[in-house]
């Protein structure tokens, strides 16, 4: 395949390289220094022009048809659904235009080709089409910008008070997730206190890092907005998770959130797709270095009541590592909350979750 | 290059024709007595033809370049089962257990688009038909400045030279994606292509800048005082202003751009942290 894939490229170098020979030619003819019929060629030409059309709309919309579930992975979210109609609406719009300009530049291509009695009809300009060119595109661009704005307010608004909270951080090259335990509150973290054993740089003097867990894999409730906290160790990540139209960079030094709420368990979907293997994935989706193609994360969506239990179930960091705990203790001023630390707090919320 | 004068005479004389016959025939003498040596007629020309021509084949040379790149990371993302050991002879250690280093890997994709961005699109391409055509359709003799623009290309030489130089490092070229995201592009821990051949980059980027500082005042200038008599703004060719535009819209963004660039070889050289805080990388802060 390799072989096969190379050999065309060589093919079409010599083309390309042949192309530039005949360039010298035309352009000669151009300037007056040799004269030459217009013969075959341009008749040949015309009627590839059609051909091209044909051949390469076939090819267009058999890869369109072909690829179509690879590029619509089913939506697992409430916004995501919101999402979808926008995508849609704009692609049938451009998909429109883009089929008849299309059409209209290789059809008129070979209706309009040279002819030896006919000679092209010359205008000027005419104001009144590029008033009418400029005006309808300019609405069209308008309405779908402003749809798209109402959409990214929304999204990219406050989530709702009772949202279950949880902290993403990326780290070259896989994502550690914490939840905020009992108390509903997310501890405060300080990248100086970070460790071979303290990835998070947990802040164990601070009362509410005390019942925070981390967890192997993310595991949110069917129905219920889920705020992402997103944020970073190293360098430029980003959170994307297709399935529920989710995407949001992580930044070291600067915290960002996305909120969403699935709608679809991990069980419903493997339902759906028939694919009993399959899981939600949260995937790194900006290059981070060497392992970034690797990056990926596992997300299960869980039934309300099986994320309660799961919930129940996690151990917290300050009891799975007893040492770390200890040595806050000791010192009990070792990086104080009083510093500017990184602050990572929830307002509390009073969620049963 | 003696059809030269017959062009330009030519376009002089049908449209600007109020001029006196004979000042235009003293022009013209004088022009022919004007000995060049080889390097201001053909290296240092200040002819905006020769320079589009110099803008075009360093662009044609950028292509192939950033071509051959697009295909050794395209073989490996198409046929990722497939061995890539017959690249040895030519890759040497960037091939590993017959698959690319991903580190290179990253760098080839950094090295295509900033070859085909800035070296083929913006110089090869904008660079070449600016060059040759702003003159011949706005009915000017030559560019505002042909001085600036002879300059405006041997930077651009200077920083192709460099970013070529770059491809061939220890460490690897810059490969933290072409628009080169700090703290990635800051830290050479990120990614090996981050020490020298980030460092090259920003010194290659640059150059560019300035070239196409220098290019685009020129165009402007051109198009804005050089028309000739009756070319009035709205009877100029689609195509002029395109090259307008392009140059306005350069003008603006390439200085910050510079100023990002700035910011980001203060951060890795000065101690600066504009783009890093928080971090905590191979194991140190």
């Amino acid at each position: 395949m390799i072989a096969l894939s190379i050999f065309l490229v060589l093919v079409l170098l010599l083309v390309v390289l042949g192309l530039l020979f005949r360039l010298q030619i035309l352009t000669s003819i151009f300037s007056g220094s040799f004269t030459r019929d217009i013969g075959l060629s341009n008749r040949a030409n015309a009627i590839l022009m059609i051909v091209f059309m044909v051949v390469g709309g076939a090819a267009f919309a058999w890869s369109f048809v072909d690829n179509f579930d690879k590029m619509n992975p089913p939506i697992a979210s409430i916004h995501g659904h919101a999402l979808e109609k926008m995508f849609w609406t704009t692609m049938i719009i451009l998909g429109v235009a883009f089929a008849i300009t299309q059409v209209m530049l290789f059809v008129f291509s070979y209706k309009y080709q040279h002819q030896d009695n006919r000679r092209a009809f010359f205008f000027s300009h005419n104001n009144k089409i590029e008033v009418i060119w400029t005006l309808i595109p300019a609405i069209v661009m308008a309405s779908l910008v402003f749809a798209g704005w109402k959409q990214w307010t929304k999204i990219t608004g406050p989530a709702p008070k009772d949202a279950v909270v949880l902290e993403v951080m990326g780290k070259q090259f896989n994502w550690l997730v914490r939840y905020p335990g009992r108390d509903q509150k997310l501890g405060v973290v300080n990248y100086r206190l970070i460790d071979a054993t303290n990835e998070f740089g947990f802040d164990l003097n601070d009362k509410s890092a005390l019942d925070d867990f981390v967890a192997g894999e993310i595991h949110v409730p069917k129905g219920h907005p889920v705020l992402l906290k997103i944020r970073s160790r190293d360098v430029l990540h980003a959170v994307y998770m297709p399935h529920f139209r989710v995407q949001m960079y992580a930044v070291p030094g600067m915290p960002t959130k996305f909120w969403f709420t699935p709608t679809k368990t991990t069980d419903e979907m493997r339902a759906q797709l028939g694919n009993p293997d399959f899981k939600y994935e949260l995937a790194c989706n900006q290059i981070c270095g060497r392992g970034h193609f690797a990056m990926k994360l596992n997300i299960i969506v869980d039934e309300p009541d099986d994320y309660v239990a799961w919930f129940g179930q996690q151990k917290s960091f300050a009891e799975q590592n007893p040492d770390v705990l200890a040595s806050f203790k000791a010192k009990p001023d070792k990086l104080v909350t009083k510093e500017a630390a990184a602050v990572v707090t929830t307002p509390a919320s009073k969620a049963s979750l | 290059m003696a059809a030269n004068l017959p062009v330009h005479s030519q376009v002089q004389g049908d449209i600007g024709a109020t001029e006196p016959q004979t000042e235009h025939d003293e022009h013209l003498h004088h022009d022919e007595h004007h000995e060049q040596s080889f390097l201001t007629k053909y290296v240092f020309s200040t002819d905006h033809k020769v320079i589009a021509k110099q803008f075009l084949i360093t662009g044609i040379f950028w292509a192939l370049i950033g071509g051959l790149l697009s295909s050794l990371f395209r073989i490996q993302l198409g046929w990722p089962e497939a061995t890539m050991d017959w690249l040895q002879p030519i890759l040497g250690k960037w091939v590993e257990g017959g698959k690319l280093n991903p580190e290179f890997y990253l760098a080839l994709v950094t090295m295509h688009g900033t070859i085909m961005v800035f070296f083929v699109l913006t110089a090869g391409l904008s660079g070449t038909f600016s060059n040759f055509l702003i003159p011949l359709q706005v009915g000017a003799r030559d560019m505002a400045s042909g001085f600036m623009n002879m300059l405006s290309y041997w930077f651009f030489f200077a920083s192709g030279l460099i970013m070529f130089l770059s491809l061939f490092l220890e460490t690897g070229p810059a490969a933290a994606g072409w628009t080169i995201y700090p703290p990635l592009s800051a830290l050479p821990q990120a990614i090996p292509g981050s020490g020298a051949g980030m460092t090259m980059w920003l010194v290659s980027m640059a150059l560019f800048i300035i070239s196409q500082l220098l290019g685009g005042v020129n165009y402007i200038t051109t198009v804005i005082n050089l028309r000739t008599r009756g070319m009035s703004m709205s009877k100029l060719p689609l195509t002029i202003w395109a090259f307008f535009l392009t140059a306005v819209l350069g003008l603006l963004s390439f200085p910050v751009l510079f100023s990002a660039a700035l910011l980001l070889i203060f951060d890795r050289s000065f101690g600066t942290s504009f783009f890093l805080s928080d971090i905590y990388i191979a194991g140190k802060l």
